[in-house]
Order: C-alpha cells, then structure tokens, then sequence
C-alpha cells in the first residue's frame, strides 16, 4: 500500500519504536527533521499537561465501571511515559493503595507543622521518622517516632523528639502509592525525653517517584483527612480546572502520537510534489504506444 | 461584549485560553509532519493549518460573545 519515495526501512519495526517513544522510529528511519519534530511536540505537549495537572492526571482505573479512565485510552498511545500507570495498576498489592497501613516499617525524612489544642501553630518540626505498626500483627494500627528533630519557632530552634499516632480530626497515614510526591502523617504528637510539648502534627515523607508515577487515585479512600472523600475530590479541589487542562494535554498527546506511528509504518500521505487535491484525481490513461511495444 | 471577551481571556490573570495557542501550533506541526516530507513544506503547510484553526476559533469565541452578550 505504501507508494512513499522515503525509505522507510523495516516499517513494523519503526511503528514499534514510533510508539514506545514518539520520534525513536522516525530516527531509526534517519528522518531527523521529523525525529525532533515529533519527539519534542508529543513528549512537550504529555509532559506539559502532567505537570499541569501535578502528575495526577494520567492513571488507569478500571474495576469500578463509574470511575473508569476513559482518558487513558487516548493517553496509552504515548508509549512509554504512558505506560507505568498499567504498571501500577496491575503489579501494585491491593494494600498499598490503603491508608493507615503499615506491614513494614517505613523510615525517612519527616517535615511537618505543629500545632496547639486550639489550631495555631507553634512551629516546623523537621528530623526523620520510624513508623510501625503497634502492635506488630496489627497493620492497621501504627505510631511514629521522630528523632533527631528540630523545631523551630518564632523563639529560635531546639531539639525534640517525640511519638506521633492517630487521633483527633485529622489523622492518619496516607497509603504507599499515591500521585502526590509527599505522603502525609498527620495525628497526635507527645514530646519525649525530657519535655512535655504537646499538639497536632501534620506532615509528610517524600515518597518515591515509583510511589507516585502515574499512581491512580482512589476512590473512596479510607482514612480521615478532614473533608476530603476521595483522592478524586482531593485533586479536584486542589487543582480546580488545571485537572481537565491536563487531562486534555496528554490526551491529544496521546492522539497525535497515532499519527506518527502510521507515519512511521506507511510514510506521508502525500509526495511533496503532490497536494491534497491532486489525490483525489483518477490515475492518467495508459500510453496507447506502449501497449504495442 | 468586551467584557466576555477579556474574561475569556484571563485578562489580568493567567486565563485558561492561553493554554490553548501551545496546542494549535503542536497540533498543526504534528498533523502536517504526517503528511508532508520535507522541512520546509511541513512549516508552511503547519502555518497555514494554524491561521486556520485559530481563525475558527476567533469566529466561534466571537460568536458565543455576540449570543451570551445580553444575559
């Protein structure tokens, strides 16, 4: 069916590469121009409409037939960058998608703001963080201890340690994979070792980039995060029109990206000594002189 | 129908329309790609897709203003 003068070499092949990287098998193809062309606009446009939506805006969801991600059908055809997110929902255990569920103990870096039993803030305790469950066969059961924290108030910086746990209005431990780059802990906070500072605490420990790539958000989500019902209702709210935005983004990404590949397999749709218009006109009459050679 | 307009716009605020010229020229650069071959070919037909596409646009915005301006 191809009637391109370009060389397109192995055209299976370059589909396949055109789709797990949009540019690769035009390169393979040594069609340069188009190699950047494609590679910048369809990379540009996917990345651009996830950093608009901060990453939450490409995942696939698809158990619950209300809360299917029909925008994922458009976004896959990225290749790639599209395809963690089958990754995370497939591969993920179902319990790394609960809050407040600790099987093993999780250690890091904890940045947080404390605050009175009457809501204002007496300031950032930073330091690092061991949570467990307690006790140990309970996983939904947890506490944290921070050590090697700083806190800093309007009066200078001290030293504090200290246990944090679930309770009051807002609390709890946000799940293992989650689209959001800081995985909060939020509950009730005692000083340990000496003093006797008490309050709530709201913080967080970074999560990895394969915590949060393209993880879905779930919907509902248990937990208690104050207003929020779902990791759906958190991102909208967080994000206002900045959702559908990015959503959009990655989508036609993900179209035009189609484009390319067909490209890649069958060439352009028209020589450049060709236009459009000249497409549709019947092929010319065979030379009566030939048939008699 | 000014008011529309520069609402629309996001005049004095990053408006939503701003997101939009990105994607009518990527949209014409990657639609013309594939269908021409050569550079030069490819930008002129890609201008040519982007005048048209945001002129449609003007006259479906102007449109909507003209039609939502008394209410």
């Amino acid at each position: 069916m191809s009637r391109t003068k370009v060389d397109l070499k192995d055209p299976a092949f370059a589909a396949l590469l055109a789709f797990l990287v949009p540019g690769l098998g035009h390169f393979y193809q040594r069609r340069l121009f188009k190699s950047v062309l494609y590679s910048v606009c369809i990379l540009g446009t996917f990345f651009t409409g996830l950093r608009i939506g901060h990453g939450q805006v490409v995942y696939f969801h698809w158990k619950q037939p209300e809360n299917r991600t029909y925008a994922y059908l458009c976004q896959f055809w990225v290749g790639l960058p599209a395809l963690p997110a089958l990754a995370q929902a497939q591969l993920r255990k179902k319990d790394a998608y609960d809050a407040n569920y600790v099987v093993d103990q999780i250690d890091g870096p904890f940045s947080g703001t404390l605050y009175d039993t009457d809501g204002k803030v007496i300031g950032e305790i930073t330091g690092t963080i061991e949570i467990k469950s307690e006790p140990p066969d309970r996983p939904q059961l947890w506490k944290g201890v921070i050590k090697n924290g700083k806190l800093t108030t309007p009066d200078g910086t001290r030293d504090i340690e200290g246990e944090i746990m679930r309770g009051g209005d807002r609390s709890g431990l946000d799940p293992e994979v989650a689209p959001w780059r800081i995985r909060r802990v939020m509950g009730h906070f005692d000083e340990q070792g000496g003093g006797n500072l008490n309050g709530r605490l709201e913080g967080g420990i970074p999560r990895t980039l394969w915590d949060s790539y393209e993880a879905p958000l779930q919907d509902p989500r248990p937990g208690n995060f104050g207003n929020e019902a779902s990791d759906l209702d958190r991102a909208h709210r967080e994000l206002g029109g900045r959702f559908e935005l990015g959503v959009v983004y990655t989508m036609i990404a993900g179209l035009l990206n189609i484009l390319a590949v067909y490209d890649a397999y069958e060439g352009p749709a028209y020589e450049d000594e060709e236009d459009e218009s000249q497409t549709d006109k019947p092929p010319p009459d065979p030379d009566p002189n030939d048939s008699k050679s | 129908m000014w008011h529309v307009l520069a609402a629309a716009g996001g005049v004095g605020s990053l408006g939503r329309l701003w997101f939009l010229p990105p994607l009518i020229v990527i949209v014409s650069l990657v639609y013309s790609a594939s269908r021409y071959e050569s550079p030069g070919r490819i930008l002129w037909r890609a201008g040519r897709l982007c005048v048209q596409i945001a002129g449609f646009m003007a006259v479906v915005l102007g449109l909507l203003a003209w039609l939502s301006a008394g209410l």
